[in-house]
């Protein structure tokens, strides 16, 4: 215990060399310059720092690289509020009520809750890391292919939670998501599952192009018909850094729980961020009374997905400190950083030094999380009033630069330009279900869960046979689960009850619909169910040339998925499926009804004109040319701007694109296809 | 003024002499090149590149700059075909990618759409060397107690066409009913140990340098057993451990395990260079590659990182890659059936 306590004063005395710490400094400013640009994200970046560490010893090694990923945990969130872009897939579900709360003119009390929730999170996981390091193997240990498996399902409970009321249309996102994370080469069979022979499909759909579609396109569209700026009032003090960081506090048990959250995922292999942010979302709604606040600004929903995010740092780095296992990108990078020092990791980091260990460095981690973040948060805090001006800026100028940072984002992650192109697809569907009252989270969950899911269950069969199922811990997580979907459902009915004798009537919300509904019987809705139907409908036909195990879980999930799709439609239909329309992200509308409809479905066609236009010019100019050409033409051409802020904001976007991503981070952008072309006439 | 004019005339005869009694600078002079590594960046196979590129500009004339860049996707195919179709022909971009594709197109397999024959070869830093280990708590201490044993064992996978684990166990299984389960697919080698550890297998075939790093002590203290090892001659630190050869009852499995295993190591991760390349600037490269196997500062910082160098030159992995392609049909399909069918 005392040797534990050594090495825990130990890892903290050891930051505060002279050199440690500035490294640490630097860490933490180069993951802010690179940070706010989205999907560059981390690993491209940390990744470039690699060979600059051979030369570093181990604390001052990781003082750099954990400091800069620390900055970049909490900046992915600031592109989510003030765009709606997901600064990084792990910052999706804080954009369902942070984006909505920067349109009410709030993004500044939305950045300072999910910049304090971050801190408050970090702490907590970098704790957790500390306390975890005696019982840390035994507890990674306990969970085997079984408990993988049925913790991939109990995470597919929290649907309910994030459904919006809109239960059916919930599951059927769910069942698509699951049936997505399907495409791709089976690792199985090595059977090609929807993949039309592409090989770019074979490690399925990405993260990336799917939130940045879902989410950032039907935002940039909202923007376009509106033609204002993002936030839509003025909102004086309500508004402010400081309301969102009492936010915290007056929320802090919320916080704490979705802390924890995070921090479990994250210990737990194939879980990790993407899966806590929804998990966190559904948390705080659940714990909420008033649930028809979410999804237009409910500050509780920040809180959750921002504190869950942070949190994961301390946990991921559990399993990567005591097994050598990389729970993201990042951490996998992280133990290049380890190779490279020299160091194992493995049993002997979570052993004290005097017993030929290194303890005092895996606790000199927690403090340099638990210092960085406090840092960071700091630094943004004194920045942030400023940042929020940029929601103020008139939609015209601002919608070239998110399209421009959506269009990167989607390419940098990967650096692969069918990513765009599958982008744009989920850019299309996203808004068409934000339009037709479909939420969008569960199709994320089911998506993220999905490969768990299959793989583990085959892994769990393969093992153990049938009596995986008897496994204790096995028994106990489908107690939780079977808690989970029973105790909402009893619930709601109880509440329905006593809303019936309160007469609360679903008569406005139906009402709300019927605007949208264009047809009279034969609706959009309708129309979008039959697609489902139909492609679904195709799926299951195609996938009976695979082998048994390669179709078993399309089959399963599918022909649910199927059936569900089939009283849809039915119910859109009748009519009857209009009820349920509270959607849980963006409730936003209440501005369009102002608006006649032919001007909406004008300005609708517009904005996804510019959309294409900027795929077009990118895909004929490269990014270099096509992308300040884009800006420059939809700014004077389009805007009708004047010559000065045409010319200006052109030259950033060029230098931005050129020299930051070309030349400094030597990203491989792709050649345009008109110099392919006419590649023999230069 | 007149002195004025000397004393250009001066400078520049020693400026211009050079460059015609040398001729013209070297071409890699001033050039940025890449090398395209087709997994995400920080695993061993990354690292090696990337230590590659810091110490190889030494070796090449006009010493350019090399960088690295993960080009990810389908476990580095993509990378291998955007080698061959989209890339310069100028010997200014090479690629580090599982050499395992390389053979998948003598096995006909789908996605290929590059013909390895064409390609340039600089050599490798190491082979992939995979060992048969288990776990304690499995019991088995011998390869006779594993041939033996009654229930079959379960050694992890991390997917179809895995060069290790995946196609050695199925090879073996092949050649000699071995009693093993392959359970597959875990996302990668360090899952599989964790499996491993938690009692979910027993053990499973893998790169024995990446097992020495991963488990550094284990193998010395007794917690873990190398049972029997995926080459042609037993590695210096292994000499009692058997190879699997003897598996091999037949003419015909002892060949399977030949091509299938031991050339196969030879290739499986190797530096390649696209189709074309000018002749001169190929050899350059080569024997850049060469020098740096022996650069004592890259020998070091391979040895910090505890990274295996073992390595091929840049003819014996063309010979290597071409014997694969000249293997006897029949030899072929019997392994395109054993490593691929369900």
């Amino acid at each position: 215990m005392v040797e534990l306590l050594n090495a825990f004063i130990s890892g903290l005395t050891q930051i505060f060399t002279f050199s440690t710490f500035m490294l640490m400094l630097v860490g933490i400013a180069i993951g802010f310059i690179v940070g706010i640009l989205p999907g560059l994200g981390g690993p491209a970046t940390i990744a470039l720092m690699l060979p600059f560490i051979v030369k570093m010893n181990a604390v001052e090694a990781f003082a750099i690289l954990l400091g800069m990923a620390s900055v970049l945990g909490t900046t992915g969130d600031i592109t989510s509020i003030l765009f709606g872009v997901p600064g990084e897939p792990t910052a999706a579900a804080t954009i369902l009520d942070g984006h909505p709360m920067a349109k009410k003119g709030e993004a500044g009390r939305a950045l300072g809750a999910v910049l304090m929730s971050s801190l408050v999170g970090a702490i907590f996981g970098a704790f957790v890391l500390a306390l975890f390091v005696p019982i840390v193997r035994p507890l990674v240990l306990t969970f085997s292919s079984p408990e993988l498996f049925m913790l991939a399902v109990l995470g597919l409970t929290f649907i309910a939670s994030l459904s919006g009321g809109a239960m059916l249309k919930a599951l059927l996102g769910a069942g698509i998501g699951l049936f997505l994370s399907t495409v791709g080469m089976d690792p199985q069979t090595g059977i090609q599952r929807f993949t039309f022979g592409q090989v770019f499909l074979w490690d399925g759909v990405g993260l990336v192009p799917i939130t940045m579609g879902f989410f950032a396109i039907p935002e940039i569209i909202d923007l376009g018909i509106h033609r204002s700026s993002i936030a839509k009032e003025k909102v004086k003090k309500i508004g402010g850094v400081i309301e969102g960081v009492k936010d915290t506090f007056r929320h802090i048990w919320l916080v704490i729980k979705c802390s924890a959250i995070g921090t479990f995922c994250a210990i737990i292999p194939g879980l990790g961020p993407a899966v806590s942010q929804w998990l966190a979302y559904a948390q705080a709604q659940q714990s909420a009374k008033d649930k028809s606040r979410f999804g237009k600004g409910a500050v509780e929903g920040v809180l959750g997905p921002g504190a869950s995010n942070n949190s994961s740092m301390g946990g991921s780095l559990i399993t990567t400190v005591a097994f050598g296992i990389p729970a993201s990108v990042l951490m996998a990078i992280l133990i290049g950083a380890f190779l490279i020092q020299g160091l194992v990791p493995g049993p002997d980091m979570l052993i004290p030094d005097t017993k030929g260990g290194h303890l005092s460095l895996t606790f000199s981690f927690v403090w340099i999380i638990v210092i960085s973040n406090i840092i960071t948060v700091g630094i943004c805090l004194l920045f942030l009033n400023q940042l929020v001006k940029v929601t103020y800026v008139r939609g015209s100028v601002i919608i070239p630069i998110i399209l421009l940072l959506v269009y990167l984002g989607t390419f940098a992650e990967k650096n692969a330009f069918p990513d765009i192109i599958l982008m744009l697809f989920f850019g299309v569907l996203g808004w068409v279900m934000e339009r037709l009252g479909w939420p969008r989270p569960p199709f994320i969950l089911g998506l993220v869960l999905g490969n768990l899911a299959e793989t583990r269950l085959f892994l769990a069969v393969d093992s153990y046979g049938a009596s995986w199922l008897l496994r204790p811990a096995v028994i106990v997580i489908m107690a939780l689960t079977f808690a989970g979907v029973l105790i909402p459902i009893l619930r709601s009915r109880r509440k329905g009850k006593t809303e019936e004798k309160e007469g609360v009537t679903e008569k406005e919300q139906g009402d709300r619909t019927d605007k949208k509904a264009l047809g009279i019987r034969f609706t959009w809705s309708a129309a979008f169910s039959l697609f489902i139907i139909i492609v679904f409908a195709w799926a299951l036909w195609y996938s009976r040339k695979f082998t048994f195990t390669a179709r078993f879980f399309p089959m399963v999930i599918g022909i649910p998925v199927l059936i569900f799709a089939i009283i849809q439609f039915i119910l859109d239909l009748t009519g009857k499926g209009k009820k349920v329309v509270e959607e849980v992200p963006g409730g936003e509308h209440e501005f369009e009804a102002k608006l006649p409809q032919d001007v909406v479905n004008r300005r609708t066609a517009g904005v996804f004109a510019w959309t294409f236009g900027w795929f077009l010019g990118i895909w004929l100019f490269g990014f270099n040319l096509g992308a300040p050409l884009c800006t420059f033409i939809q700014l004077k051409l389009g805007e009708r701007e004047k010559w000065v802020l045409s010319l200006a904001l052109t030259f950033v976007v060029w230098a931005f694109v050129y020299l930051v991503f070309d030349r400094f981070l030597n990203v491989p952008f792709p050649k345009g296809q008109f110099f392919l072309w006419t590649r023999h006439l230069f | 003024m007149k002195k004025n004019i000397f004393t250009m005339l001066f400078t520049l005869t020693f400026l211009i002499l050079p460059l015609i009694t040398y001729g013209s600078p070297p071409f890699f002079e001033g050039k940025t090149m890449r090398i395209m590594v087709g997994v995400s960046a920080g695993g061993g196979f990354d690292l090696h590149a990337r230590i590659l590129a810091r110490h190889m500009p030494k070796y090449i004339p006009g010493k350019p700059t090399i960088i690295v860049e993960n080009v990810t996707g389908a476990g580095g195919l993509i990378c291998a075909n955007q080698l061959y179709k989209a890339v310069e022909p100028d010997g200014l971009t090479f690629a580090h990618f599982n050499g395992g594709f390389l053979f998948a197109q003598a096995l006909e397999q789908p996605g290929i759409e590059f013909d390895a024959r064409k390609f340039g070869y600089l050599g490798c830093i190491a082979k992939e060397n995979a060992v048969l280990w288990v776990t304690k708590a499995s019991g088995l201490r011998s390869i006779e107690q594993l041939m033996a044993s009654k229930t079959p064992v379960k050694l992890g996978g991390t997917g179809i066409g895995a060069y290790a684990p995946d196609s050695i166990i199925r090879i073996w299984k092949a050649v000699s009913n071995m009693p093993v389960q392959l359970v597959t697919p875990y996302k990668g080698g360090a899952q599989v140990r964790l499996a491993a550890e938690a009692g979910e297998l027993a053990g499973s075939v893998i790169s024995w340098d990446a097992m020495k790093a991963a488990w550094p002590k284990r193998f010395e203290t007794g917690e873990a057993f190398v049972l029997l090892q995926a080459v042609e001659k037993p590695m210096k630190d292994l000499p009692k451990v058997p190879t699997d050869m003897i598996l091999a009852k037949t003419e015909e499995g002892k060949k399977l395990i030949e091509v299938g295993v031991h050339l196969n190591n030879i290739f499986a991760r190797p530096f390649v260079i696209g189709p074309n390349i000018p002749k001169d600037r190929l050899e350059i490269l080569k024997a850049a590659f060469e020098k740096t196997m022996k650069d004592k500062e890259f020998l070091a910082e391979c040895e910090k990182s505890r990274l295996p160098v073992d390595a091929v030159t840049g003819d014996e992995l063309e010979r290597a890659v071409m014997n694969a392609f000249k293997t006897p049909k029949p030899i072929l399909d019997k392994l395109k059936d054993v490593i691929y069918k369900q």
